[in-house]
């Protein structure tokens, strides 16, 4: 927080409240309150900006207040720690607050999840095709086929390269025809040695070869 | 070519879009009543809504800020929420007279009560709301919203006594045998179908969902300028000829049906049939708006991420938000109670809660921080100011009139 800042920077009037967005713009929530820490010398120096509704609930007081509280803690069970977001992290102040993060890295808040998982993603008609998220070990030992229909072997690894964004996107796997597990890296070029180990590893992991993504079938 | 298609197209769209069930049932009951006594009314809270959209259009194109952003970082989060929760209720009230209005349309045609048709109206906005695209629902229910022009042709054929038309426009204060009070009540809400919250909401989360620059700010002023002006015509139109047809008579108007009737009796069949497509367009394309409003006004204040163009997965809370009120607006239909009664209180209302959402635009227009050259021009602020006063008066009378006038009765 040095260059891109009103100068003087206000608390009230700069920080709380605004809308704050990631770095495509994407919003993120509200400066829901601002953490200060205070040093040795009696000053504050701002250290955080907290984003949540039972922040924001404190805030406000009153009869509102204490409804909005209740409605967090109910579903978070407890009061919920808010969204932290340290000050290292503010790229911007302006008319927004602008992170230097992308909103992925950020938690979203329980009641988005669980609205989004037990109500938005039930209804048909807006399913994105490749919208799903899924972990590395769902895929990973999963058999899969070519176009034609016929088993090509096991998954053991999903290779990626940077697209046009440069994010790390999969261009093809690796299938093993036999067994599944780590392949001790003697596939790649460069590891060779010892002698023995890598024979033995070429005997056990033999047909183990290279799929280009879009030859990939998932189901049969 | 296709830019003078997209403003002619964006010109349409506002012209259609700028009518909804308030206008179609205040415009016909100031007619029915006072003739063309309040028509200047219309043509001030035109004037208003320009000068409105125009303010909200600029602030969102030049700082991406929508409306209901601003409110909460200007009044800051206590009256901002009293104004969520009266800004939230008013649209949710004007959905609901939106759906109900698409069920008494669907009525006029089909001669089915209009409590029947309340579900599937209730579904089919939802159903749109979630798979059409933002553009098309826009253009599609604004262009069709033009059959509405059928009132002016209506008008013209019905041979109005202009003579005293002039008269009237002249003379606007009520008639002999009429009272201030009501006078003032109709006028409140004449003024408040011209000059609604949701509208902006709308503008300017829809300017900032599509980015505007400043280059499409010019044409969206433009549209707004030529296309508002064009559908208070319209309004001027339906209240011309209530003017016509009941108010020598001294029928009020309590039905959407009757604000129809003068039309079917200038132009016949063919002419009910139009009417009738452009009451469904108007209130329809106005439900989708409302709709979308609700969610626009609770995920701003908080912060949410919100929109048409988001993925619905990416900004669960305000689909649910869109998916609570249709539902909560067509329970209440099913109550069977009338629709006309919930324009007329909506009408009400939104002149109660306008100056909170108004005054943070105005203030915000001005701040150079944010604009910087777009900032308020001296023409801007003192338009600006007028009506902020304008507006101030109608919220501050509009409950009184409602009492002391048992909504327009006596």
């Amino acid at each position: 927080m040095t260059r891109n800042r009103p100068d003087p920077l206000r608390v009230e009037f700069h920080l709380l409240d605004r809308q704050i967005v990631d770095l495509d713009g994407r919003p993120v929530g509200k400066v829901d309150d601002v953490e200060l820490t205070r040093d040795p010398d009696g000053t504050y120096r701002i250290t955080a900006l907290l984003v949540g509704q039972y922040v924001l609930a404190e805030r406000i007081g009153g009869l509102v207040g204490r409804l909005l509280r209740t409605l967090a803690r109910r579903r978070g069970g407890g009061a919920p720690e808010p969204l932290r977001i340290t000050a290292e992290h503010v790229q911007r102040v302006g008319s927004d607050v602008r992170l230097s993060l992308r909103a992925e890295l950020l938690d979203l808040p329980p009641s988005e999840t669980w609205l989004r998982d037990t109500l938005i993603a039930r209804i048909p008609g807006r399913a994105v095709p490749g919208d799903e998220v899924v972990r590395a070990s769902a895929l990973l030992g999963r058999p899969v086929y070519d176009a034609a229909g016929r088993r090509l072997g096991k998954v053991t690894d999903l290779i990626t390269r940077p697209d046009e964004h440069g994010r790390e996107r999969t261009v093809a796997v690796l299938v093993t025809p036999r067994r599944r597990g780590r392949l001790l890296g003697y596939e790649r070029e460069g590891q060779h040695g010892p002698w023995l180990l890598a024979r033995l590893a070429a005997f056990v992991h033999r047909g183990t070869r290279e799929v280009p993504w879009h030859e990939v079938r998932w189901k049969p | 070519m296709k830019k003078v298609l997209a403003v002619t197209l964006g010109i349409l769209t506002a012209i259609g879009g700028f009518v909804d069930i308030g206008d179609l049932v205040a415009n016909a009951q100031s007619g029915a009543r006072f003739g063309m006594r309040q028509a200047w009314v219309v043509v001030v809270g035109v004037i208003g809504i320009c000068v409105f959209a125009e303010m909200a259009g600029r602030v969102a194109a030049v700082s991406g800020r929508p409306v209901f952003d601003l409110v909460r970082e200007r009044l800051g989060p206590r009256i901002a929420m009293t104004n969520l929760v009266g800004s939230y209720l008013v649209t949710l009230l004007t959905l609901t007279a939106e759906i109900g209005g698409i069920a008494l349309t669907v009525q006029l045609a089909s001669g089915l009560p209009h409590v029947l048709w309340v579900p599937l109206a209730g579904f089919a906005v939802w159903v749109v709301l979630w798979r059409v695209k933002f553009e098309l629902m826009e253009q599609l229910f604004g262009v069709l919203g033009l059959a509405l022009v059928v009132f002016v042709i209506a008008l013209i054929a019905l041979d109005p006594p202009w003579g005293s038309f002039a008269d009237q426009l002249t003379h606007p204060g009520p008639p002999s045998g009429e009272n201030w009070s009501t006078w003032g009540y109709l006028a409140v809400s004449l003024f408040a179908s011209a000059l609604t919250p949701y509208e902006v909401f709308f503008f300017s989360s829809g300017g900032v969902e599509e980015k505007w620059t400043s280059d499409d700010l010019a044409t969206e002023r433009s549209n707004t300028a030529v296309g508002f002006p064009l559908g208070g015509l319209l309004g001027l139109a339906i209240m011309g000829c209530a003017a016509v047809v009941y108010e020598p008579a001294g029928i009020e108007v309590d039905q959407l049906s009757q604000t129809a009737l003068p039309v079917a009796v200038s132009l016949g069949k063919v002419g009910l049939v139009v009417v009738m497509i452009g009451f469904f367009a108007a209130t329809f394309g106005a439900a989708l708006e409302t709709g979308l409003s609700t969610g626009y006004s609770i995920a701003q204040y908080f912060g949410w991420r919100w929109g048409k163009l988001v993925r619905p997965r990416e900004a669960a809370r305000f689909h649910t938000v869109v998916l609570v009120s249709v539902l909560l607006g067509t329970a209440a239909l099913l109550t069977t109670i009338d629709p006309v009664q919930i324009t007329e209180l909506s009408l009400l209302f939104s002149a109660v809660v306008l100056p909170l959402t108004y005054l943070p635009i105005l203030v915000v227009a001005n701040d150079r921080d944010y604009l910087g050259e777009h900032a308020n021009g001296r023409v801007q602020n003192v338009l600006g100011v007028t009506f902020l006063i304008l507006i101030l008066i109608a919220a501050v009378a509009a409950i009184p009139l409602m009492i002391l006038t048992g909504m327009g009765q006596s």
